[in-house]
């Protein structure tokens, strides 16, 4: 199901009104805004508190109060949830299918920031209930979605401008994605360069004020400890350096075989007749159900209490290992159903079981070599998130925030580093790309943003191949040095000022006899340019002028070239035909 | 001239701010409520949880325990009572090693909690590791301990004697023994009893005996009694029946006292230097040993299925048999000769050495006597 339909807002919502940023100036918006980020924050706190609160109500009333659930209720209760939650997907909630990140940068790049309030709700209930009943989700990226649908509620309600409306959405999944995972860095980085994808400064500040408002909220309700308990760790030698980078090899491959998995079931299922969507959720959940029956119940929600007990070295190698491997199944099943939930708990869940797993074999072949298994899982957790979700610099941020734990930067580094680089070579499209492809989308892949090469002046300028002229000489010598030049336009130079000006050697020609070559020049000097601009920059700056000068950014009057709009054409031609890799 | 309408009030940014902080203030409070009653729930559930855990370990179900404690700590996450049981009921699980783990992360945060010391002391010696064994008993020795601190040292200072002497470390459990009987007061009886039989039970014989004595007075049977066990050990036999009869007159009655007194006792009888005895008497110990002493050469060699009667002999225990054979035992001239006494004693002893090497050591009875007077020299009051 495409969620085009869906996140287009209705002709009416910015239609007919003014919008309240029109009644302030620019800077009186920008701080408005950034006031308004910290209610945001703080609103997006108490809603993912609720949700993450109506999960473990849903947990207690249908699996039961025990850890170690038993009986057929493990089938039952994840396979009638899906059933509820298929009716209400498919008659209620249509928007709240998938994790919520995609849809959240959707809002941003289709619809200009606008996410019904109803998605928030239904993302609410929907997600609740699955998680809360055993289907292998996490509620991260459904806090996320919350977050931004609440502030795109907000920033409508209060009409902000269209450019205001259309950011405020990543600052409220920063806010959300914050108090769910208790880690504002972590929050931020990753809407930076999943959902954004650039940094700039204008936003920054919002977001960074809505995750931090958000955490002091979910934190004065949840309490302050990190997410896991992480034993004391230390490196033992240099030499572990090398088994941690054996799970990034590891993991790199883990999250390749998850990510393939998703990708091509995911279609299949949705290619289903529509009647058999009512009943996709609930055979997942009942196989789910079925895998916690036979024996490991570690599978079912987002298993947070079992990635803490993996840490303390709880499960033997083995049953980490299957527990990592039925992990994907479950989650592939829950997710590619169509039930709402997210991927960020099932893949540190993922990666903390194989990251224990790979601890526990390199003791028992290297017992002098290795550090305690729980830094194991803890790096895991980070391999996966880089290279699952190809967020590379939010993973290892995430890692220390949820551990507090800052000594194991440099395994974090190197494991999640090589986990990238396998899963991006073995699978270009990262899995976010590859599920809004699935839907019909051309979202802008955030990847390929940081990836492309940005064209600058000093690719496109050319030397200037005519006399630089000073205006303080006279015209007419000025006239006779420009006989042989080239070059239509001549540049000339007014060193006290260190300014730029063109002139045609037609109008130096028509000089009163005597003068000098400032009493022609045109009143407003040219623009220069520095050969390390941005030639999306520089283009704007060649508005009007038929050719720009181009500096040294330590000499000023010291011409490195020219630009010219022919030029930049030509340039960007170029990169189209020879694109960056 | 601005011709733009009035902005209405509700529009107003201070205006607006308010009704953010009233909505957020509504919804704080309303957060709260949830929060609450959910908190209220999962300590209802947490309490739950450990009571069960609690009866499961009692009743000797630690596996069940083990999971009725994770569920508790579910609901209770850094509750350190239930994350202390939980590990307890791991060790009583068998499940040492993550017992170890939970009792490694209680430990980091109060490295000087002497309880965790102690439970990590204890996994470790099963676990076979003996030096963290070691270094974790020593901590808990020194530890903090919240209530009754000198009972908990003491308490683990015994345990640690006891795991050293269970690895053979003997002059290491000597040195804690003395080191806890040092530590005790004066004043604690029941203390200086433990230390003086920790004492006696890392060899250490000399000093248990002196902390016997110097309990006497204040714990007249159990002192004597180990007082009696320490003569007895250090073959001052004489003090040890005289120890072992008091404590049997004061009202030990352990099987192993009496038997104790009985030895020492008969070591004594076969005594024939033993002081203000007449000469007879002497001559009837020295002829009753030399008589026991052909009886066990007999019947050794009858064991060993060897013939003693061979000339000319060949074996230690034919030349001694020959020996034997031409010693002459005169009652009156082993009454008046102190020297024939002594070379018949020195036969006798030989033969009994030569029997306990070839058909080991008699485990009581008059043969045993020999060969304790054997061993101890030329008599016990020599």
């Amino acid at each position: 199901m495409s969620t085009t339909p869906s996140t287009t807002p209705p002709p009416t919502a910015t239609a007919a009104v003014v919008p309240l940023g029109a009644q302030r100036s620019a800077g009186a918006e920008e701080r408005f805004f950034l006031l308004l980020s910290i209610f945001i924050g703080v609103y997006a706190g108490l809603a993912v508190v609720c949700f993450r609160l109506t999960i473990e109500w849903t947990r207690i009333y249908t699996l039961g109060s025990s850890l170690a659930i038993t009986g057929p209720r493990l089938i039952i209760a994840p396979a009638v949830a899906g059933l509820v939650v298929a009716f209400l997907v498919m008659k209620v909630f249509p928007a709240v299918r998938g994790s919520g990140v995609n849809q959240t940068k959707s809002a941003l790049y289709i619809s200009n920031g606008y996410i019904p309030l109803r998605t928030a709700i239904g993302k609410f209930i929907c997600s609740a209930l699955a998680i809360g009943a055993g289907h292998s989700l996490g509620p991260e990226d459904p806090s996320l979605q919350i977050g931004a649908t609440l502030a795109s509620a907000l920033g409508r309600r209060l009409r902000l401008s269209r450019e205001k409306t259309r950011l405020i959405a990543p600052v409220g999944a920063a806010a959300g994605l914050a108090a769910a995972f208790n880690a504002p860095i972590s929050a931020v980085l990753f809407v930076i360069e999943e959902v954004i994808g650039r940094w700039s400064a204008g936003i920054l500040g919002s977001i960074v004020l809505a995750a931090v408002s958000s955490v002091v909220v979910a934190r004065f309700f949840l309490g302050a400890e990190p997410m896991f308990r992480v034993p004391t760790v230390s490196i033992i030698s240099t030499e572990e350096l090398l088994a941690y980078a054996l799970l990034g090899v590891a993991g790199g491959i883990a999250s390749l075989i998850f990510a393939k998995l998703i990708g091509w079931s995911r279609p299949i299922l949705k290619a289903m007749p529509r009647w058999t969507q009512y009943f996709q959720p609930a055979i997942a959940g009942a196989i789910i159900g079925t895998i916690g029956y036979l024996g490991f119940p570690q599978v079912m929600g987002a298993g947070y209490e079992y990635m803490d007990q993996a840490m303390h070295s709880q499960f033997t190698w083995q049953v980490l290992l299957i527990l990592a491997a039925l992990k994907i199944a479950a989650t592939t099943m829950s997710f590619t159903s169509g039930t709402p939930g997210g991927m960020f708990a099932p893949a540190l869940f993922i990666g903390a079981m194989l990251g224990a797993a790979t601890g526990g074999i390199e003791h028992l072949l290297l017992p002098r070599l290795t550090g305690s298994v729980g830094t194991y899982a803890l790096v895991g957790m980070g391999v996966l998130f880089a290279a699952f979700l190809r967020a590379p610099l939010t993973s290892v941020f995430m890692v220390l925030e949820v551990s507090g734990n800052y000594s194991i930067i440099i395994p974090v580094i190197l494991a999640n580093t090589i986990a990238y680089l396998i899963s991006r070579s073995m699978q270009p499209t990262p899995i976010f790309e590859v599920l809004t492809r699935q839907d019909g989308l051309l979202l802008p892949s955030m990847e390929e943003q940081r990836d492309a090469g940005v064209l600058r002046v000093e690719d496109a300028m050319r030397p200037y191949a005519g006399p630089t002229l000073e205006s303080d000489e006279l015209a007419e010598v000025a006239a006779e040095r420009a006989a042989s030049s080239p070059e239509p336009v001549l540049l000339v130079r007014r060193g006290a000022y260190a300014q730029w000006f063109a002139i045609r050697r037609d109008t130096l020609r028509s000089a009163p006899p005597h003068s000098l070559v400032a009493h022609v020049l045109p009143e407003e000097p040219l623009p220069v340019l520095f050969p390390d601009i941005p030639l999306e920059a520089a283009l704007r700056r060649l508005h009007g002028h038929e050719v720009v000068p181009v500096v040294n950014r330590g000499d000023p009057l010291k011409l490195e070239g020219v630009l010219t709009l022919e030029l930049v054409l030509q340039t960007y031609s170029k990169a189209r035909d020879e694109p960056f890799e | 001239m601005n011709d733009s309408p009035p902005t209405p009030w509700w529009r107003n940014d201070a205006v607006i701010f308010a009704a953010l902080v009233l909505i957020a203030a509504i919804a704080f409070s309303a957060t709260y409520i949830v929060t609450s009653t959910y908190k209220r729930r999962e300590d209802s559930l947490a309490r739950h949880w450990y009571a069960v855990g609690d009866a499961s370990l009692a009743s000797g179900r630690a596996k069940e325990a083990v999971a009725d404690f994770r569920t508790a700590l579910l609901y209770s996450r850094d509750n350190p009572e239930f994350r202390l049981r939980l590990a307890e009921a791991l060790a009583a699980d068998n499940d040492t090693q993550q017992a170890i783990a939970y009792f490694l992360n209680l430990w980091e945060e109060q490295p000087g909690n002497g309880l965790y010391n102690l439970q990590l002391a204890r996994l470790y010696a099963r676990d076979n590791q003996p030096r963290k064994a070691a270094q974790y008993y020593n901590a808990a020795i020194f530890g903090i301990w919240p209530d009754n601190p000198f009972t908990h040292r003491r308490e683990a200072r015994i345990e640690y004697v006891k795991f050293l002497l269970a690895s053979h470390d003997n002059p290491n459990a000597q040195a804690e023994a003395l080191s806890l009987a040092a530590a005790t007061p004066a004043s604690d009886i029941a203390g200086r009893l433990e230390a003086a039989k920790l004492l006696l039970t890392t060899g250490d014989i000399d000093h248990a005996l002196n902390e016997y004595r110097a309990l006497l007075k204040a714990e007249p049977a159990e002192a004597a009694k180990g007082a009696g066990t320490a003569a007895f050990d250090l073959a001052e036999y004489r003090s040890a029946v005289e120890y072992l009869r008091t404590a049997v007159d004061k009202g030990v009655t352990d099987p192993q006292t009496k038997l104790l007194l009985a030895r020492a006792q008969q070591v004594l009888d076969f005594d024939p230097w033993e002081r203000h005895i007449t000469a007879d008497a002497r001559a009837k110990r020295v002829s009753t040993a030399y008589v026991q002493a052909g009886d066990r050469l007999q019947q050794c060699a009858a064991i060993k299925q060897q013939q003693l009667a061979v000339i000319p002999p060949t074996t230690d225990m034919q030349q001694l048999y020959s020996e034997w054979l031409s010693t002459t035992v005169d009652f009156k001239k082993l009454a008046q000769n102190p020297d024939l006494r002594d070379s018949v004693m020195d036969l006798v002893f030989r033969i009994e050495n030569a029997t306990a090497l070839q058909c080991g050591d008699p485990p009581s009875g008059p043969d045993w006597a020999l060969l304790t007077l054997a061993r101890n020299g030329e008599g016990v009051e020599r």
